[in-house]
């Protein structure tokens, strides 16, 4: 503020929240991080949240099986049945993850005996017999490149 | 009697104070009601799964400039990964990037009912390792770094140990919560005692750990400074933008609350806190015993002196159950959050952090033996 920190300004409303932080809150501070540490608050807060807890749990489940009863007899999906598809799609998108990944090696492998077949054409008339390994699925932790190399194919990408 | 000439300067002090008092009511309404626009550094995403998102930060060095191993950055499970990228010119992202490393982060997003059975089995078994599969085939690389934060370390000290040979070659673990031998140390331990706190019963209510309790429980920590000091610091700068601007972009962090997952929630509160079970060596996931000895990547391990939330004493124990040849534990003055975010972290942990990884993020693997 404009106000010279030890000069009182009777306009400002929080004059005297800052002459006390100078007096007191360091104090203040210290004691309650001592309180909060104590096993006697751990324990009153513990039996606070655990009787909220214990109360309201009866109203909740009245309130949940009502609205189950309410969505079924307006033909609605529960809350229940909406959850269970969720998953299920979580499920889904792993199982194409795995797929994109397997398309992934696939590509990779294909790129790699492409340029093999064309190092060894470059280099010798005949045909070519290279070792390049064949373009089969591979097993996504075991795919091998350089840092040099560049990636075969880029997911889509989004911008953010 | 008072002269008229001697009233004048009083009210116009009065009415100079009162256009300060409306400024400052301004701003302060702003700074309060509208959020930061956190996480500027340009990115795009390259993978999804569920909610989590593994985002690719745009490089700003050229190719021959950057470091060949890139770094995947793992925050923690509640709020949110943009604290690290909290604002321009105090961004650790930003910072990497421009210290020519491939940054990529794993934000986890916001759980919802459906995932409330979501645990740590599946965050290090399964998203963990499909987004480093990711990664490596996006950048073309075999290996990578780690750097993890809060629970965010316990779940990359986990991954390391139970997949050494995922080509995670250094990781980097800031104030992570991974020992609870010490059951009278400050933090959250006393509160989450098996005679006094029933996490399945916070579960059963909830489904998820709700953001909002997560958030009362990190600031009754330091209660006179969360709910009063952290406000009159605002007051008395308000005429201060860099002060302004720093405030608005951490309250904007630390108000965007997110819930962990009721899965994970009850294993950090039984299985880590109340048990300890990660460094008695019983911790399993899916059946996987998970043996810290098993970390083979180079470590460094910062905790912050200062840290109310996770307290030096549940991290530095760690060191010894840790089979890495190449680990350090280096110790920065500062608080949980603090020793990452602000100038102090400009100035001193961010170029410790990059000191330590750029000998061990070259093609060829350094030879680098630190101490313990």
């Amino acid at each position: 503020m404009s106000q010279p920190p030890d000069t009182a300004n009777p306009f400002d409303p929080f004059g005297f929240w800052k002459n006390t932080q100078g007096q007191t809150l360091d104090a203040w501070s210290k004691a309650m991080i001592d309180l909060v540490n104590t096993d006697a608050y751990a324990e009153a807060t513990g039996r606070m949240l655990d009787s909220y807890l214990t109360v309201s749990a009866p109203m909740r489940k009245l309130m949940e099986q009502t609205m189950a009863q309410v969505l079924a007899q307006m033909n609605l999906p529960t809350r229940t049945e909406v959850l269970s598809l969720a998953e299920r799609l979580t499920n889904m998108e792993m199982r194409l993850d795995d797929l994109d990944a397997r398309l992934d090696a696939i590509l990779h492998a294909v790129q790699q005996t492409g340029q093999a077949v064309t190092a060894a054409g470059a280099t010798n008339s005949r045909p070519a017999r290279t070792n390049a390994q064949p373009a089969t699925p591979m097993p996504p932790k075991r795919i091998a490149r350089t840092a040099s190399a560049p990636a075969t194919r880029r997911a889509p990408t989004t911008p953010e | 009697m008072t002269s008229p000439a001697k009233k004048a300067p009083n009210i116009a002090a009065l009415e100079n104070q009162l256009h300060v008092i409306e400024d400052n009511m301004r701003t302060l309404q702003k700074v309060l009601t509208t959020p930061y626009p956190v996480g500027q550094t340009p990115k795009e995403v390259i993978w999804t799964l569920n909610k989590a998102k593994l985002y690719h930060y745009i490089p700003q060095v050229p190719p021959e400039q950057r470091h060949a191993i890139p770094i995947l950055l793992v925050f923690a499970l509640m709020n949110r990964s943009t604290i690290l990228d909290l604002r321009p010119g105090n961004s650790f992202v930003e910072h990497m990037v421009q210290q020519g490393y491939d940054v990529y982060l794993l934000d986890w997003g916001t759980p919802g009912m459906e995932d409330r059975n979501l645990k740590f089995d599946d965050y290090v078994l399964d998203y963990i390792p499909r987004a480093v599969r990711k990664l490596k085939s996006f950048a073309g690389v075999e290996e990578f770094s780690l750097l993890g934060w809060c629970i965010g370390a316990l779940i990359t000290t986990m991954y390391a140990a139970l997949r050494p040979s995922d080509g995670l070659r250094n990781l980097i673990l800031l104030t992570a919560p991974l020992d609870f031998t010490d059951k009278g140390c400050a933090g959250f331990i006393r509160w989450v005692d098996d005679q006094r706190f029933d996490a399945d019963k916070i579960l059963a209510a909830f489904g998820n750990m709700p953001g909002e309790l997560l958030d009362y429980g990190a600031k009754a920590l330091k209660p006179v400074e969360n709910y009063i000091s952290n406000y009159l610091r605002l007051w008395e700068n308000l005429n201060d933008p860099r002060v302004v601007e720093s405030w608005h972009a951490m309250n904007t962090w630390v108000t965007d609350l997110v819930p962990i997952a009721g899965g994970a929630y009850r294993q950090l509160i039984v299985d880590m806190y109340q048990k300890n079970r990660l460094m008695n060596g019983t911790m399993t996931l899916r059946g996987e015993r998970v043996d810290l000895g098993a970390i083979r990547a180079s470590v460094l391990n910062l905790v912050a002196t200062d840290d109310h939330i996770v307290p030096p004493a549940q991290t530095e124990g760690v060191m010894a159950k840790i089979g890495s040849a190449d680990k350090q534990l280096l110790k920065i003055p500062g608080g949980h959050i603090g020793m990452m975010a602000g100038s102090p972290a400009v100035k001193r942990t961010w170029p410790q952090i990059e000191g330590w990884l750029a000998p061990r993020s070259s093609e060829a693997r350094a030879e680098t033996a630190g101490a313990d």
